[in-house]
């Protein structure tokens, strides 16, 4: 099953009022076919569309597209960096953080999600 | 810094220290139903003074940021000002409780003057003596 799919049936919304709630909140014009072909994998949305659902659904763009099986079900995280605050953190480092996440998820977190 | 292991541990914070890559010293997170984490670079444990200022950091994402949502956002430019501001707050905090008002008063009376000097005092990084150092002259 898509993200998509997954993500719309876990706010227990059926495609077509998942549709006219995001085309609303995120004033997208969005047919009912679009949506049916993302949740199908037989379409990826554009770029600036990906932020907006990651944003409606409170994930990351990664889980959204399936690159990574963190969730992000994290309401606060704050990195120490020593550089630039500004400057984009390479891959790397980011995935080592995802890493460390789902580790302590896996240790910590009481409800284990079946996934 | 055994303090700071104590007040985590009354406030049911897990530490874990952990092979991050550069630039990522430390994190501080909260997920679902589990208790907030801070992880910390083992390459911290060699540097005292780092890893107190970093501690004492993440420690303040903790008191000043939970309930906020830095979420997933974190890495999008959009939100890079939002998150230097809660940067600023953890920094505050950690400034704060790392140097002591009336220690510093003392050391700076003893003839302890420039931020590094203190720095060294207090063994803080004169990043955190700055902070200090600003806050005290605006609140006056």
């Amino acid at each position: 099953m898509s993200r998509f799919k997954e993500l719309r049936l876990e706010l227990k919304l059926t495609q077509e009022k998942f549709r006219q709630q995001f085309n609303h909140e995120y004033n997208r014009s969005y047919t009912a076919a679009a949506i049916s072909q993302f949740e199908n994998d037989k379409r990826t949305p554009e770029i600036s569309a990906l932020k907006d659902f990651s944003d409606f659904f409170n994930v990351s763009i990664d889980y959204l597209l399936g690159q990574s099986n963190i969730k992000t079900e994290i309401s606060t995280i704050a990195l120490h960096r020593q550089d630039n605050l500004m400057d984009d953190l390479p891959p790397e480092a980011i995935e080592r953080v995802e890493e460390f996440i789902e580790l302590m998820r896996l240790k910590y977190q009481k409800k284990p999600t079946t996934k | 810094m055994n303090n700071m292991f104590i007040l985590a541990n009354e406030s049911k914070i897990k530490i874990h220290f952990f092979d991050f890559l550069a630039p990522i010293k430390g994190i501080y997170f909260v997920g679902v139903d589990m208790p907030p984490v801070i992880g910390l670079d083992k390459s911290l444990k060699e540097n005292k003074t780092l890893l107190r200022s970093i501690m004492a950091e993440e420690l303040g994402h903790h008191f000043t940021t939970i309930g906020d949502c830095i979420p997933r956002k974190f890495y999008n430019h959009s939100n890079r000002l939002y998150v230097s501001k809660v940067e600023y707050k953890a920094l505050r905090w950690a400034a704060n409780y790392l140097i002591n008002d009336n220690d510093l008063k003392i050391a700076i009376q003893n003839g302890i003057h420039t931020p590094c000097e203190l720095a060294e005092f207090f063994c803080v990084t004169s990043e955190l003596i700055n902070i200090k150092l600003n806050l005290i002259s605006s609140t006056k």
